[in-house]
């Protein structure tokens, strides 16, 4: 199973963090809410996957479509210290060529300042 | 010597019946002591692939045949179908080249499990589709 976690932020940047396995159960779990911070919020936002244990394509899609919503409107996600299996599967599909993968906080507020 | 029977199931086309499986498949990895790759491998090859075959798979009955074995230097994952063949090998390769706002979030499930798989085979006998994963064990 997985769940979201927000951390309050007072500069207008979005920081969720995944936790847990994001696979068709997973994903049933967190979808609707993971689009309300990111694609519905439209602000720029830092995904941390510190604690994401398991992603499957399904997983991905997600990550992909509300990426791609957000840079419609102008908005960046950054993703956060994926675990080395979650980033081998990220990296497998093209992912860090679409969306920054960096390795820590600091690191990921500054690839949101340079967009 | 195996420290647990090997799984072998069959389970609806559906995906409340795969959901129902992964209880089996954990007890399964962590009996049998599986190192995180190879269970993350596993865990990944057995959601993209029921779930294609539940997605986009005609004809023939309903029911899919899962099978993980567990050998000295490899785990084995089988699934069989009675559905219309199909060889996941022969698909065109996925581009993901593109940018952003032109990416589909979907069709990264195969090209996931023949990149990440040591190997992938696929037969037709019988009128039924026999996909196996290997996946190497460290030694």
């Amino acid at each position: 199973m997985a769940e979201i976690q927000e951390t309050a932020r007072a500069d207008g940047i979005t920081q969720v963090a995944l936790v847990g396995k994001l696979d068709v159960r997973g994903l049933h779990a967190v979808d609707i809410k993971f689009h309300g911070y990111t694609a519905a919020r439209r602000k720029p936002t830092l995904v941390d996957l510190t604690q994401l244990e398991f992603i499957s394509s399904l997983g991905v899609g997600m990550l992909i479509s509300c990426a791609k919503s957000m840079a419609r409107h102008g908005a960046k996600m950054v993703l956060v210290n994926p675990q080395p299996l979650v980033a081998e599967v990220l990296a497998a599909v093209g992912v860090p060529e679409i969306i920054p993968v960096v390795g820590g906080i600091d690191e990921g507020l500054q690839a949101l300042k340079v967009a | 010597m195996k420290d647990v029977p090997d799984i072998a199931m069959t389970i609806a086309r559906e995906v409340e019946a795969f959901e129902g499986l992964l209880p089996a498949v954990e007890r399964f990895l962590e009996a049998n002591a599986i190192p995180a790759r190879q269970a993350f491998l596993a865990r990944l090859a057995l959601e993209e692939m029921i779930l294609n075959l539940i997605k986009h798979s005609q004809g023939g009955s309903n029911q899919i045949d899962v099978s993980i074995q567990r050998h000295p230097k490899e785990l084995v994952i089988g699934i069989e179908d009675d559905g219309a063949p199909f060889d996941p090998r022969a698909l065109p390769k996925k581009r993901f080249d593109q940018p952003l706002v032109e990416r589909a979030p979907g069709g990264m499930g195969i090209h996931l499990v023949c990149s990440m798989m040591d190997d992938v085979r696929y037969g037709r006998r019988a009128d039924r589709n026999r996909l196996e994963m290997d996946i190497r064990l460290p030694q």
